[in-house]
């Protein structure tokens, strides 16, 4: 029943994305507005299929339905209903099958949205390549990562259950989910690109239409990377969130060339300028989104986030290939239509300052993909297993880091055109002196290195500049009789939002990595130990016993309050998993995690710890919230300004034109 | 036909440009109002659009009234280029050339050149290129060869006893290898870490002792035997510990009892078919090297690993 109806669903799905592409590129061709119109109905049908065997897949994971060998491979009758419904995405073929429906949900969403101009053919041919990639992925449901294959032989009474570190910690029924939606959401944004590059339409139409799914997508993959840096954090038992692994980094590239791309798109808009680069971001983007799809679903290099090994490599890096090559040919076509009209007036400008931060990022991705392919290459070609550990990042990627804090502080408070020293000097004032404040309290209060000295007093500098943006945006509305909240609402002030989002981000891994203990001590029961300002009581030894889990957890008290990290064995499994505890605090996190252990302790027996004390962990993810939440909130629609509207201080005469709502305080 | 379609492109580009200086323009007026620009810059800047503003139209109107390709070649060579080509549109091929010889005509050709589309390709792509040639040969310095347990990149490790693990696997690769001291010196820093780790002591016991064999020297062999006598003392169930003391209290000083009594203790902690097989080959060995007969001490378990082996 389950497989029936998933099958039909893929099916159905397959063959309205081929329906629509065949109805699409001949309204395309034939320049039949009709056809063009009709042909985003066949999205819908697409998702409706979607839903449907998504429907399908659950219903067997939830049912314990192990005539599916995916079920039977990644299910267990022990699994408890969350990790049973997160068990989509535990394994290859259910997570193909997440990335299909947000995908459909993406193509449907965006063909609903622009209903209205439906016959536009800027629309058709978006719609065309959504469909098109779409199909790429249905297709691989059809054959080589079918969710709803049929287990070989007599249909086990049990299932094996999902990898041991997938149904322990509740991050995992959102991280992955996030993920996705982060990188399937650049499929708009690339296929308006396309479209704009095959209708010659280069000007920055689709550059607007397209911003708030650019946005979203960005808040969603900003989101998804904090969420695995948390899991990672809470289920690995290491004491750390980040540590250049390549999954990361196929997560991170996206992020960094769509982050250069959300500037460099502002620049296009207001001043024409840029239009190849912003182009060739998005391709970079989107291509990088399928890069990271290779690398983590292929089996082509191991992580730590990585849970499954396949045979769709070449198709993946087919797609790859297709999306560079359509990228790159469109753009070497339409070149003399994408020469800007104009150029930067003067490098010491918000544009100057937007293509230098753009420069920085784009260093700062080629140093991550060169870092993560470079081993990946000396293999194929020289069958030498290399590794390129955490100093070659570190030792670019850290005064890049210091770079974009500080450009991240400078940029907002630019001029359009030109920026005079005057005009300078009287809003960085303010900021300057916060930041210099702020240098001196850190001092002060002991800390010392030159890195980190540096991070939190661009961080304080950046955050002051943002907040100085959002004060003057509140006190605008204000004035104009909107409410103070609109001065956190809109492009700007959303993105002023996510520069303290990053901030506190920043101040979080700068605190969390210059300034980080750890020791590794034997405790029998009732010893306790003094560690950087903490004291660790060991207690003794308990067991828990779940119908999916059997865990023996050392019960210890970190001043005063108790903790209890564990080893863990999942349905009957011999081999032991960790489970750290965190006693977590605005100040530091003091991190537990066994080391060593009897593998059936009784009450007397000791048992060795690792402990690992890390100042300013949570904010990082209070950080990353603060991002994602921000970008949200400049994708809602702010005030509506023209295009030459000024950008740092609303003038009087615009304030003039708004009218005043009854009731008002004047 | 190509011609007109040339000529076609060059007008799309001129309104293109004219209107987005009239844009800018207008955009400027309200950006200076806003005191965002300050009174100087906002004289020069309106001057330069104003003047290429005027140079695009004045191009637009020649194309428009004569829209013949040699014409419009002739517009295009009057329409200013861009920022840098700025108030140069007006001096000749004559003046240049004299400006040139003088330094301040050099500069100016030389500005000439750097503002040049072609030029800006040229010095871009040579940047692009220089500064991923010096990424990747910091990348290549950087590479180490992968050992078990490592991923491609970055430095994730799971808990430490997942290190342990994965430098004890190292250690075994390297000690395959025949890279003895490299394995050794895995070994002690896993030793650092936990001082009774009992598989790095007997393996590093075993190796500096074959070392010491190998080298003829006694003093190697009785650090080895040593470190092999501490691993039977603090990890009393770990059977290959008992294993490699029970051969080098046999091979190094003849002690047979002590030796019978070590693997019998290691046949408590039920070792691998492998490990008997091991440990009966160096029984037998020993004694064929002597020309003597086993000891009926070790007899059973030269014959209980023969079974072994044949199982």
């Amino acid at each position: 029943m389950n497989a029936t109806l998933g099958h039909a669903g893929v099916l159905l799905s397959t063959l309205a994305a081929l329906a629509g592409i065949a109805t699409l590129a001949t309204g395309l061709l034939r320049h039949r507005p009709d056809l063009v119109a009709r042909g985003r109905t066949y999205s819908y049908v697409a998702l409706a299929g979607m839903v449907l065997a998504t429907f399908a897949l659950e219903r067997a994971l939830v049912t314990h339905d192990f005539s599916l060998a995916f079920v039977a491979a990644d299910n267990s009758r022990q699994t408890p209903l969350l990790f049973s419904v997160t068990g989509m995405w535990s394994g290859l073929q259910g997570s193909i099958l997440l990335w299909s429906l947000i995908l459909a949900g993406y193509v449907a969403f965006a063909a609903f949205h622009f209903r209205r101009r439906a016959a536009d053919p800027l629309v058709g041919w978006a719609l065309l390549v959504g469909l098109a990639i779409s199909c790429f992925f249905f297709c691989l449901m059809i054959g080589p990562t079918d969710p709803f294959a049929a287990t070989v032989g007599a249909i086990p009474a049990d299932g094996t259950g999902p990898n041991p570190l997938l149904q322990d910690n509740l991050l995992i029924a959102f991280h992955p989910v996030f993920l996705y939606l982060g990188f399937v959401g650049f499929t708009v944004p690339y296929a308006f690109a396309i479209a704009s590059l095959v209708t010659g339409r280069v000007g920055e139409g689709w550059l607007l239409e397209t911003r708030r799914f650019t946005v979203l997508a960005w808040a969603a993959l900003t989101l998804g990377i904090v969420l695995g840096a948390w899991w990672s954090y809470q289920e690995l038992g290491w004491g750390g969130f980040w540590g250049w692994d390549p999954v990361e980094n196929a997560a991170l590239l996206p992020w960094l060339t769509s982050t250069a791309y959300i500037h460099s798109a502002m620049v296009q808009e207001r001043r024409g300028l840029l239009r190849v680069w912003n182009i060739s971001l998005l391709v970079a983007t989107f291509s990088l989104t399928i890069l990271g799809t290779f690398l983590t679903r292929s089996g082509v290099t191991q992580s730590v986030h990585s849970f499954s090994d396949s045979d769709i490599g070449p198709a993946l890096i087919g797609l790859f290939a297709a999306v560079v090559a359509v990228g790159v040919g469109l753009i070497g076509w339409r070149g003399d239509r994408l020469r800007a009209p104009g150029s930067i007036d003067s490098p010491v400008s918000r544009e100057g300052a937007f293509l230098v931060n753009n420069l920085l990022f784009a260093a700062f991705a080629a140093v991550v993909l060169l870092g993560t392919v470079f081993p990946l290459f000396v293999q194929a070609i020289d069958q030498q297993s290399l590794t390129i550990g955490r100093p070659f990042f570190d030792a670019f990627t850290v005064p890049l880091g210091i770079a974009l804090l500080f450009f991240m502080s400078v940029a907002p408070v630019l001029p359009w055109r030109k920026a005079a020293p005057g005009v300078l000097r009287r809003r960085l004032a303010v900021p300057a002196w916060i930041a210099v404040a702020v240098l001196l309290a850190c001092v002060a209060g002991g800390v010392r290195g030159l890195t980190p000295l540096v991070a939190f007093g661009l961080g304080a500098f950046a955050a002051a500049v943002a907040g100085r943006q959002l004060v003057l945006a509140a006190v605008a509305a204000h004035r104009r009789g909107l409410g103070l909240w609109r001065g956190i609402v809109g492009r700007a002030n959303g993105g002023m939002i996510v520069h303290i989002g990053i901030v506190v981000i920043a101040v979080g891994m700068t605190g969390a990595t210059s300034f980080a203990h750890s020791t590794q001590t034997s405790f029998r029961p009732g010893e306790s130990v003094v560690f950087d300002g903490h004291d660790l009581r060991f207690l003794g030894w308990r067991k828990v016993v779940t119908p999916s889990e059997v865990a023996s957890e050392a019960v210890f008290t970190v001043d005063g309050a108790r903790f209890s990290p564990g080893i863990g064995t999942f349905n009957g499994s011999l081999e032991g998993t960790p489970i750290p505890a965190v006693d977590s605090s605005v100040v530091d996190d003091v991190y537990l995690s066994i080391a060593s252990a009897p593998s059936s302790p009784r009450p007397g027996d000791g048992v060795t710890l690792d402990v690992y004390v890390q100042p300013l962990v949570l904010w990082l993810w209070v950080g990353g919230g603060i991002t994602a939440a921000g970008g949200v909130l400049s994708a809602l629609p702010g005030r509506r300004r023209r295009p030459t509207d000024p950008v740092s201080v609303p003038i009087p005469e615009m304030l003039d034109e708004v009218a005043v709502p009854a009731g008002a305080p004047s | 036909m190509s011609s007109t379609r040339a000529g076609a492109g060059r007008t799309a580009d001129l309104v293109e440009e004219r209107d987005y200086l009239l844009r800018s323009i207008e955009d400027l007026e309200r950006e200076h109002a806003a005191g965002d620009i300050d009174d100087a810059d906002y004289r020069n800047l309106r001057a330069g659009y104003v003047e290429r503003a005027a140079a695009a139209i004045r191009a637009l109107e020649t194309l428009e009234a004569v829209p013949a390709p040699d014409d419009a070649g002739a517009a295009r060579r009057a329409a200013p280029q861009g920022a840098s080509s700025q108030g140069a549109s007006s001096q000749g091929a004559e003046s240049l050339g004299a400006a040139g010889r003088s330094r301040a005509g050099r500069m100016r050709t030389f500005r000439r050149w750097l503002g040049r589309r072609r030029t800006r390709r040229v010095l871009v792509s040579v940047g692009i290129v220089s500064a991923l040639g010096l990424v990747t040969v910091a990348a290549a310095r950087a590479a180490g060869i992968r050992l078990p347990g490592e991923y491609a990149s970055g430095s994730v490790t799971l808990t430490s006893a997942a290190q342990v693990r994965q430098e004890l696997d190292q250690a075994a690769l390297l000690a395959t290898d025949g890279r003895i001291r490299a394995a050794i010196s895995v070994y002690d820093t896993v030793l650092a870490a936990v001082p009774d780790q009992a598989e790095a002591l007997a393996y590093k016991g075993w190796l500096v002792r074959l070392a010491g064999v190998s080298a003829r020297s006694a003093l190697a062999v009785a650090d080895g035997d040593a470190i092999l006598a501490k691993v039977a003392r603090v990890a009393p169930g770990y059977a290959e510990g008992r294993a490699f003391d029970g051969i080098a209290l046999l091979e190094d000083e003849n002690d047979v009892a002590g030796a019978a009594a070590q693997f019998s203790a290691m046949r408590a902690d039920r070792p691998t078919a492998t490990l008997q097989g091991s440990v009966a080959s160096s029984i037998t060995s020993h004694y064929a090297a002597l020309g003597r007969p086993v000891p009926r001490a070790l007899q059973g378990f030269a014959v209980a690993a023969a079974g072994s082996r044949r199982s």
